[in-house]
């Protein structure tokens, strides 16, 4: 466990009942997460990557093994891990699952609410983030008024709104064109450059893969490989 | 934006099925509130008909009228009361004292006798008591007419059995005071019709002044008092009591209620047949609420495990289902409310008819009274209901692990 580990995955395995069939969707899985990585989680499909980012995301639990937050090793109690989603963790769906009856504001300022943040400071910082992720003039739209890549945009800044220690995004390109897709790495790129925060994010595709400063392979639920860009 | 804010914003995602929900609400409470808001007529007609015809609001009795059987009539009747009544008379609220006595005996047409049921009263106070209520009392014109001599009213249905006509005459016999008997010759000025036609084929009903000769006495059975108003009941009783005790008049004294045991009963009924429909209606709105609230939430498993994963306690998540119920059911009851008070506006001015309730010989004007107490108790407990009935699949819920919530298509 490194000094700078904001995460730390021991020993994780995790297993599926699927009727009398027990699926090992991950098997002996140690990894770390450190402060300012840019971690790709790579594979091809069902070799692990979503359940691994729903364990390092804290909306699952293992089956075995210990998960480390700050060194600190959870034990499963709901008012905790609420509140280390609430400030500490940032989620970036596929889908990007934004709350429809909210506008773009609303949206990213949510979270914000939830921590309790003043009116007025709320105010600045969504209205700063919109800027970051180029939605300035956009936040009075509702979700359904969006094209996709808006969409995503949104659910990044609704992401790191609450400047998280890590933002987690499952396959954040793969209902995006080419071009969109690109765009949204090369956000997440400059959020990582510029504020520090720590991206950790699934993929399979290789184009994309490739963005990452650290890319762990995943395969039947094993990590096979890991490497860091020079 | 606050749970409350998304709890109203989520009731009109899907607003053709809220509005069928509504209507549902609407048409069901609605229903409920006329229900009872007839219910309530009734009971309100019955009510002060029953005071206003029989029992008035207070009763004064002889001290031991109800402790001791007669052995004699009038054995324990009411003696020289002028005093009593011009005492009554001074309270403010007291706005009719009359006395009255009950007999019975046996009246005949000469050939046929049979058994009778009488009421003797003060002819002009009787119309009075009636008219105090918007009621004729033109039953009574016949006896007022004739200054109550030698007269009598039967009830239509022992006048057929008798088979005597207006002007014919008949004879009443009965026991005295003194045990002896005594027989009066009466010409029959009226008929009447009764609340039932049991009541009718025993009722008759003579001038005070007459029956008192018939039974040689001038006692009576007791002292009716009419107030004002219903509402002062409670208070005239205390303070009669306390004036009667002071003044040394050894009465006892009844409420209204106490001597309503056909009013009890009706009521009784209605709240029964009320309570009843009560039940069946909220349950439909229960199950309308739930539908509402259910759908909703199955379509929103996906947005509940987002919710959650930004870090929602699942308590707050619950909140918002909580304040969707709520306000389904505020603006359920609200249109539930206007719509009764329209509904009851238009029947009110309908002068529709209902037929004569059973044993009763005469039907009665389909009447809703809005009374502000039903529509406040009728509109919490449809808020409670629609509330209620979004609390266990929102506790379901919320208890979903974040990421089956999450998978869920």
């Amino acid at each position: 466990m490194g000094e700078q580990s904001i995460i730390h995955m021991h020993d994780i395995s995790k297993n599926y009942e699927l009727g009398k069939i027990t699926v090992k969707a991950l098997h002996s899985i140690d990894l770390s997460i450190e402060a300012g990585d840019f971690l790709v989680i790579a594979g091809s499909s069902g070799s692990g990557k979503t359940t691994l980012l729903n364990l390092i995301g804290l909306i699952d639990t293992p089956t075995s093994g210990s998960i480390y937050f700050d060194s600190k090793e959870l034990d499963g109690n709901e008012r905790r891990l609420t509140e280390y989603r609430r400030d500490r963790l940032g989620y970036i769906f596929q889908t990007f699952n934004l709350i429809p009856v909210m506008n773009v504001y609303e949206n990213v300022e949510f979270p914000l609410i939830l921590q309790g943040v003043s009116q007025g400071q709320r105010k600045q910082l969504v209205m700063d983030v919109l800027e970051q992720v180029g939605l300035t003039g956009h936040h009075r739209h509702k979700p359904r008024e969006l094209s996709g890549g808006q969409r995503q945009r949104v659910a990044i800044a609704r992401a790191i709104v609450k400047k998280p220690d890590i933002v987690l995004a499952d396959e954040p390109t793969a209902n995006l064109d080419s071009v969109t897709g690109e765009e949204i790495i090369e956000l997440m790129e400059k959020l990582n450059a510029h504020n520090g925060t720590t991206f950790v994010f699934s993929s399979h595709d290789p184009m994309i893969i490739t963005r990452g400063r650290r890319i762990i392979r995943l395969h039947d639920g094993q990590i096979i490989r890991e490497k860091e860009a020079a | 934006m606050t749970f409350m804010t998304l709890g109203y914003r989520s009731l009109f995602r899907q607003k053709r099925r809220t509005v069928m929900t509504l209507v549902v609400i609407t048409f069901g409470i609605g229903s409920l509130l006329l229900t009872m808001g007839h219910t309530a007529y009734i009971d309100w007609g019955l009510r002060e008909n029953t005071i206003h015809s029989e029992t008035g609001h207070l009763q004064l009795f002889h001290q031991d009228y109800f402790d001791k059987e007669e052995e004699t009539i009038l054995q324990y009747g009411l003696e020289d009361c002028s005093d009593l009544k011009s005492g009554l008379e001074q309270y403010l609220e007291v706005q009719l004292v009359q006395a009255r006595i009950n007999f019975m005996g046996l009246i005949s047409n000469g050939e046929k006798s049979v058994a009778f049921v009488g009421q003797a009263v003060e002819p002009e106070k009787e119309r009075k008591l009636r008219n105090l209520f918007g009621n004729s009392g033109a039953a009574f014109d016949s006896l007022i007419a004739c200054g109550g001599e030698d007269a009598v009213v039967l009830g239509q249905a022992l006048a057929r059995s008798l088979n005597v006509q207006i002007g014919d005459w008949v004879t009443l016999m009965t026991s005295t005071t003194d045990g002896a008997l005594n027989a009066v010759d009466l010409r029959v000025v009226d008929t009447f019709t009764g609340v039932s036609t049991e009541y009718e084929k025993r009722a008759i009903t003579i001038d005070l002044q007459t029956a008192q000769q018939l039974l040689v006495t001038d006692k009576v059975n007791k002292i009716i008092v009419t107030l004002d108003k219903t509402a002062n009941t409670d208070r005239l009783y205390d303070e009669i009591s306390q004036w009667a005790k002071d003044n040394s008049h050894t009465v006892t004294m009844k409420k209204w209620h106490e001597q309503a045991a056909y009013y009890k009963k009706v009521r009784s009924f209605f709240q029964t047949i009320t309570g009843f429909l009560s039940l069946i209606l909220l349950i439909i709105v229960f199950f309308a609420s739930a539908n509402t609230i259910v759908m909703s939430i199955v379509e929103r498993t996906r947005e509940i495990g987002t919710l959650l994963s930004l870090g929602t306690s699942r308590f707050q998540t619950l909140k918002m289902f909580i304040f969707e119920g709520l306000f389904l059911g505020i603006i359920g009851g609200f249109m539930a409310m206007a719509f009764a008070y329209l509904a009851a506006m238009l029947i009110n001015n309908s002068g529709l008819m209902m037929p004569p309730p059973p044993g009763n010989t005469q039907g009665y004007q389909l009447m809703v009274r809005n009374e502000m107490p039903i529509y406040i108790i009728v509109f919490f407990a449809t808020v409670l209901t629609s509330v209620f009935s979004s609390l266990l699949p929102a506790f379901r819920v919320t208890r979903m692990k974040i990421v089956d919530a999450l998978g869920h298509i």
